[in-house]
C-alpha cells in the first residue's frame, strides 16, 4: 500500500538528505525516516547549496 | 585601366588585405586559445560577459576533459548566442562532453537558453551543472552513466525555465532534484522516471508537482495519489523502489 506523508503548513519534510512537501514513500521505507523542518531552515540549506557551487 | 577601374581595383585589394588580416587575427586567437584543437581544460573558458556573435566563434571542436565553470555567467545581449546549440552548429563546431570528468557549475548562471547533448558518462559526480541557469530552456539530452554510480548535488537549483531535458542512462543515487523545473514536459519527466534504477532501494527523486500535473493533465491531488491505471500511476509505480518527493 502506498504511503503518502505531507508537510504541515509552512514546513518541509526531510530525511536529512532529500526535501519535499509531499513524500510518496518507496516500498519498505518507514514514515519515521522523515521529519519536519521550517521553511526558514530549508531556505538556509538552499543558501548553503548556492554557496557551494560558487567559485572558490 | 582608367581611374575608376583603378579605384575599384584598389578597393578590392584593400578589402582582400583587410579580410586576410581579420582571418589571420581570428586564426591567431583561436589557434592559441584552443591550442590548435588540442585544448581539453576548458575551466572558465567562456565564463562571464562580453560575448557576442563576432567574438564567440570557436574554430575547433570543443572536447573538454574538464569543464568546471566553463559557461559560468556566460552573458550576452546578442540573441544569436541564446541558442548555444544552434550557434555551435552554424559554426560547424561540436561541443563534445563525452571525455569530461569535471562538470562543476558548468552552465551555472549562464545566459544561453538551449544546449545540445551533455554526455556525463566520464564523470563520477556532477555538481551544480545547471544550477541557477535561470535562462535555460532546453537540454537536448543529459546522458548519465549506465551503472547508476554517479552522485548528484545541486544540479538544477533555481533553473526554473528548463522545460525540456531528456535523460538517458541510470539514476542510481540520491540528489536528482528537479523541483524547480515547473514547466518540464511529459517526455522529459517520463525519461527521468524511466532512468531511475530498478536495482536500488531507499533512494529519493524530487520532482515538481506542478510540472507533473500539467504534463499529464491531472490534478495536484492525482499527482500525489494517482488514479489506478492512469498514465502517471503506471509511471510512478514502475519505480516503487523509489521514494518520490514532490514540491
Amino acid at each position: 500500500m502506498e504511503i503518502i506523508i505531507r508537510a504541515s503548513e509552512g514546513m518541509w519534510l526531510t530525511d536529512g538528505e532529500n526535501y519535499g512537501k509531499t513524500i510518496s514513500l518507496a516500498e519498505g521505507v518507514s514514515v519515521e525516516a522523515y521529519h519536519e523542518i521550517t521553511a526558514e531552515e530549508y531556505e538556509k540549506i538552499l543558501e548553503e547549496q548556492k554557496a557551494a557551487i560558487e567559485p572558490m | 585601366m582608367n581611374i575608376a577601374d583603378k579605384v575599384l581595383r584598389a578597393k578590392d585589394d584593400f578589402n582582400a588585405v583587410f579580410d586576410a588580416g581579420k582571418q589571420a587575427e581570428y586564426d591567431m586567437f583561436w589557434d592559441s586559445f584552443q591550442e590548435n584543437g588540442n585544448k581539453t581544460t576548458y575551466n572558465y573558458a567562456f565564463a562571464n560577459g562580453g560575448w557576442d556573435a563576432t567574438t564567440f566563434k570557436p574554430k575547433y571542436d570543443i572536447k573538454p576533459k574538464s569543464a568546471q565553470y566553463m559557461f559560468y555567467t556566460f552573458s550576452t545581449s546578442d540573441d544569436k548566442l541564446y541558442d548555444l546549440k544552434s550557434r555551435l552548429d552554424s559554426l560547424g563546431v561540436k561541443l563534445d562532453f563525452s571525455q569530461c570528468t569535471a562538470f562543476n557549475s558548468c552552465f551555472a548562471y549562464s545566459h544561453s537558453q538551449n544546449i545540445g547533448v551533455v554526455d556525463t558518462r566520464s564523470a563520477s559526480s556532477i555538481t551544480g551543472l545547471f544550477a541557477y541557469w535561470g535562462y535555460g530552456r532546453t537540454i537536448e539530452k543529459l546522458i548519465l552513466k549506465d551503472d547508476g554510480s554517479q552522485s548528484f548535488a545541486n544540479n538544477f537549483n533555481d533553473a526554473k525555465l528548463i522545460k525540456h531535458m531528456i535523460v538517458e542512462g541510470v539514476i542510481g543515487k540520491n540528489g536528482f532534484n528537479v523541483q524547480w523545473l515547473t514547466t518540464l514536459d511529459k517526455e522529459s519527466i517520463t525519461s527521468i522516471v524511466n532512468a531511475l534504477s530498478t536495482t536500488t532501494s531507499g533512494l529519493t527523486v524530487t520532482l515538481s508537482k506542478t510540472a507533473i500535473a500539467s504534463a499529464f493533465g491531472i490534478t495536484s491531488t492525482q499527482v500525489e495519489t494517482p488514479t489506478e491505471g492512469s498514465e502517471w500511476y503506471m509511471l510512478r509505480h514502475s519505480k516503487d523502489n523509489w521514494t518520490f518527493s514532490y514540491v
